[in-house]
């Protein structure tokens, strides 16, 4: 028997699984969600920023990633939107630049947010890390005085005061990384040298799954604020947001996954040590 | 997204998963497609995000002429391909390794220290749980760190069981990563599902 299940076709392997996804999307179990303590460091960290605070929303990632960081990134979007924080979102990722876009213009006309006096589209400009770091001393000249729909920067009412990303013009940057450049090019071009001001610029990072165990030493050493990992710290942040989104209503299936491949990972090793003493 | 795309995208997601079931044509049709598409993409993105801007925009119309000049330098990496010229493309590297390292030394060092300083913790913590982590937080950073000690025989002067407990270390931190992939590649694939179904079939809410 034993045996048998070590040759077992994968593709049985493959239904089961696909079952245990498709059964709770129709049929959802509500499992609670429970908040992690980098989502809720990020959270608690986040909402304190007064009304009219300068945040820098950088979805750095590309349509591979955008499972697990859209979500992330519409979470954040509208806790920024519900305490009235003023966004300037630029991507080091071209393609991030328009995925941002995307969710930012639908929920910004959803929550009648006006481009240019709440939030202000910047795009994308070749360079990667240059460029940020060329805005830490002149955002305008970074963005050759243009936003991201070719339109001059002067004509926005936003930007009137925005001249630097640094420090007190943007009070914190939220990175949405999949990748390099990403958080890494903020803490080492931005917020890391600006740690000295008076009034630092705060980093919080939103990671897809793989990589968000790397950032705990970052974290643990005060040069993240917070993060948000995969679409799990996605669902979290919902939670906490009281904003029901996308990722919640995903989770009772990522679990029910996670249950059977820890029964296969059992029994496969039930087997090969069965089949090994025999 | 309109209708056409939506079937566009819904059948080649099709496409793509039956390699699950076994290499056939319409895997290979679409992966092929993919794959032209990106070489495609590519070369529109570096027309639109270099070419236009600099060449057409900076150059051209604003006779910021003084750009030609890396733009020359940029053509001699092509000297390569000519035997008696080919030491010309040395010149564009070694701007580019040069730029590149003076750039990186002169940012990277500060943010890596402030994580080597952070490792010098006080054990003491507020609670006995806090006091264990600073703890273990020490030691393990110390046996990891010996696992890739090769100055002195890994088998002399006992490290051979603190070079063992560092590569424990390693093996947890690896099982961390692994269970986050696994959860990631989840996403994904639910990420897939949930257009097939709501987006295409219109079957979920």
């Amino acid at each position: 028997m034993w045996e048998k299940l070590q040759d077992l076709d994968r593709r049985w392997i493959y239904l089961v699984f696909v079952i245990a996804l498709l059964f709770p999307l129709f049929k959802p179990l509500g499992l609670p969600i429970k908040v992690g303590a980098d989502v809720q460091n990020f959270y608690t960290k986040f909402d304190k920023l007064p009304a009219g605070a300068v945040v820098w929303l950088s979805p750095d990632y590309s349509p591979g990633a955008s499972a697990e960081l859209n979500p992330q990134f519409e979470a954040v979007l509208r806790h920024c939107f519900k305490n009235n924080y003023k966004l300037l979102m630029y991507s080091m990722w071209e393609q991030g630049s328009f995925l941002g876009r995307d969710i930012m213009e639908r929920v910004a006309k959803e929550l009648n947010k006006v481009h240019g006096v709440d939030w202000i589209y910047l795009g994308w400009r070749a360079g990667g890390n240059t460029v940020i770091r060329r805005a830490s001393e002149d955002l305008w000249g970074a963005m050759e005085n243009l936003d991201g729909y070719d339109k001059p920067l002067a004509d926005s009412p936003l930007m009137a005061n925005i001249r630097r990303l640094w420090t007190p013009d943007v009070d914190a940057i939220v990175c949405f990384s999949s990748g390099s450049p990403g958080d890494g090019d903020y803490m080492t071009y931005v917020t890391d040298p600006a740690a000295k001001e008076a009034k630092p610029v705060l980093l919080f990072t939103g990671q897809v799954a793989v990589q968000a165990p790397s950032r705990i030493p970052v974290i643990r050493s005060g040069q993240i604020q917070g993060m948000i990992p995969g679409m799990g710290g996605a669902a979290e942040y919902e939670t906490l947001n009281k904003i029901p989104g996308k990722a919640a209503g995903l989770m009772d299936a990522q679990s029910l996954a996670h249950v059977v491949i820890l029964a296969f990972i059992v029994l496969g090793n039930i087997a090969y040590l069965a089949s090994r003493k025999k | 997204m309109s209708t056409t795309q939506i079937w566009i995208a819904a059948l080649g997601t099709l496409a793509l998963f039956s390699f699950l079931w076994k290499e056939n044509p319409a895997y290979r049709f679409v992966e092929h497609i993919f794959i032209g598409l990106t070489a495609a993409h590519v070369v529109v993105m570096n027309y639109d995000s270099y070419i236009k801007p600099v060449w057409r925009d900076s150059v051209m119309r604003d006779g910021k002429y003084v750009l030609i000049i890396p733009f020359l330098i940029g053509l001699l990496i092509y000297t390569r391909y000519s035997k008696s010229i080919n030491w010309l493309a040395r010149i564009p590297m070694s701007l580019l390794v040069g730029y590149g390292v003076g750039y990186t030394l002169a940012f990277n060092p500060l943010p890596f220290l402030r994580q080597v300083t952070d490792n010098f913790v006080k054990f003491q913590g507020k609670t006995a749980t806090i006091t264990a982590n600073n703890v273990l937080f020490f030691v393990m950073s110390m046996a990891g760190l010996a696992y890739f000690f090769f100055t002195v025989s890994r088998e002399k002067y006992g490290l051979q069981y603190i070079s063992t407990l560092g590569r424990y270390t390693i093996v947890i931190a690896l099982g961390a990563s692994y269970g986050s992939t696994v959860q990631g590649r989840i996403s994904l694939l639910l990420g897939r599902m949930q257009f097939l179904l709501k987006d295409w079939l219109g079957v979920l809410q």
